[in-house]
């Protein structure tokens, strides 16, 4: 079936984010302008870097100037905030609509809450954030 | 035919008061419509971009005073003969200027664009025509900027790849995962406070909080949690993790306080003073002028020189937490990150969950 554009418009409100798109392009051609700018001397100057030396130096424990960490507790943390963020999101809807939903509304989101706090509670105590291992 | 282009050009046909049915000239005068509405747009939005930066440039100037100098800006992407020496390691092996660069343009652009959803004023009149001081309404601002917010992420992350990055990529790394746990404590925080205004739109928010009935006073406890969110936002906001990894210790007590420099100062700053904008919409009644009635104001003296007022309550209001922000900044670098990552996850997302819920409960007994 074909659904031309005006249809789709007509229904919708995209041209409600023309101001956002427009505030957009001003952003990325003032960002682009201002990095050119700053590129000029990129390869002529040598700069005094004094300011910008920010503790590159050996570990001398471990005689790494990078330490080994544990890439499966980023994994862990990643995941913990997948779980998360999407139970916020969940919220957002429910939040705007709560005076008209009333209690009915509220129980269930009560149940949603133990439901993922039962979660929140196992992935502590299992060690999650114990970055220390 | 004028509703398939929405809100945005509506208003620009009521502006000239033709908005009948469809003809031949009423195409010409859609398409007039829109060049002059895009062209206010334009405007509105350099206004807004300077300002911002005019704020932000001052800001960065109390935090190191070389901010003026020439050459001090690109600091940032002159490579660092210790550092290259120094470092290998993951990202190092090669030169990866454009996505080191396009981390800290990306924030930049997604900071600007998030300024076109805030409102800085009511409307004002020009040429009698009605100008709304909000660029953008886009029905769902809040998730808009959450959304926007948390790609810039992305700045912290690309920070570590280059080779002349002073950076550590495991550093960043860690100071990513570090910001994701505390935009999720401020999502939770602003969901308290959507319960209170109940709508999502920028300017429903600061409508709802006229004449000194701020959302501070319903909610003083989403407050702090949400500016204990936004401070450690802020002290990582561009990749830095400096004095508090415990691999470093040694070296960090026997040096000053670092500080960031060059382009990544600048952009931290304007990281802050975006938040701090924010905040006031948010908690503090955007541009609502403490002591006096607007409405009040705007029949005695006028909607423009209202509208002036509003802008430079809001910018007052902004500067002062700013302040609060870098008073406070200064602290956080000083604790250690496990300890911050403890606290975010094992004390700040709870509070919020149970501070969402007892703001529900609230709302519905009243």
């Amino acid at each position: 079936m074909y659904v031309s554009l005006i249809t789709i418009l007509q229904f919708s409100n995209t041209m409600d984010y023309m101001p956002v798109v427009i505030q957009l392009i001003i952003a990325f051609v003032f960002t682009v302008l201002l990095f050119f700018f700053l590129l000029r001397y990129h390869k002529k100057t040598v700069i005094d870097n004094s300011e910008t030396d920010l503790s590159i130096t050996e570990n001398p424990v471990s005689g790494k100037a990078e330490e080994n960490i544990s890439a499966n507790k980023f994994f862990m943390s990643i995941s913990l905030f997948v779980l998360f963020g999407s139970a916020m999101a969940v919220f957002y809807p429910y939040v705007i609509n709560l005076r008209e939903l009333g209690w009915n509304g509220f129980w269930p989101v009560i149940v949603y809450i133990v439901v993922f706090s039962i979660g929140y509670i196992y992935a502590i105590k299992s060690g999650i954030l114990n970055w220390k291992e | 035919m004028s509703v398939c282009y929405g809100r945005f050009l509506n208003n620009s046909f009521y502006r000239f008061g033709k908005l009948q049915n469809g003809n031949d000239t009423m195409i010409i005068l859609e398409i007039m419509a829109f060049v002059v509405t895009a062209l206010e747009k334009v405007f509105l939005g350099g206004l807004i971009i300077a300002i911002l930066l005019i704020v932000a440039f001052c800001s960065s100037y109390f935090q190191n005073r070389n901010i003026f100098k020439r050459n001090y800006l690109s600091k940032t992407f002159v490579p660092n003969p210790s550092v290259e020496k120094n470092l290998t390691g993951i990202g190092r092996t090669k030169n990866n200027f454009l996505i080191y660069s396009s981390g800290l343009g990306w924030v930049l652009i997604i900071i600007l664009t998030v300024s076109a959803v805030v409102p800085w004023g009511n409307s004002i009149h020009l040429f009698g025509q009605t100008v709304d001081l909000q660029m953008a309404s886009v029905n769902v601002d809040v998730l808009f900027i959450i959304g926007l917010l948390s790609t810039g992420i992305l700045g912290i992350m690309t920070k570590g790849i280059d080779k002349r990055s002073p950076y550590l990529w495991t550093k960043v790394i860690r100071s990513a995962s570090l910001v994701v746990c505390y935009e999720l404590s401020v999502g939770f925080s602003i969901a308290a406070l959507l319960m209170v205004s109940g709508t999502m739109s920028m300017k429903g928010i600061v409508d709802f909080q006229k004449d000194a009935d701020w959302n501070f006073i319903y909610q003083p406890f989403g407050f702090i949690l949400f500016l204990a969110g936004c401070i450690v936002i802020l002290s990582y906001s561009t990749g830095v993790l400096q004095n508090n990894q415990e691999q470093h210790q040694h070296e960090d007590a026997a040096k000053p306080e670092r500080r960031e420099t060059g382009l990544s100062l600048f952009v931290r700053q304007l990281v802050v003073t975006i938040l701090s904008v924010l905040t006031v919409s948010f908690y503090f009644g955007g541009y609502d002028i403490p002591f006096a009635s607007d409405v009040k104001l705007r029949n005695s003296i006028g909607s423009n020189s209202t509208a002036i007022i509003e802008g430079t309550v809001l910018l007052a209001k902004t500067i002062a937490i700013i302040f609060l922000f870098s008073l406070a900044g200064k602290r956080v670098r000083n604790i250690k990150y496990l300890q911050l990552m403890n606290f975010g996850w094992k004390v700040l997302l709870p509070l919020n969950v149970l501070n969402m819920v007892v703001t529900g409960i609230i709302l519905l007994i009243q």
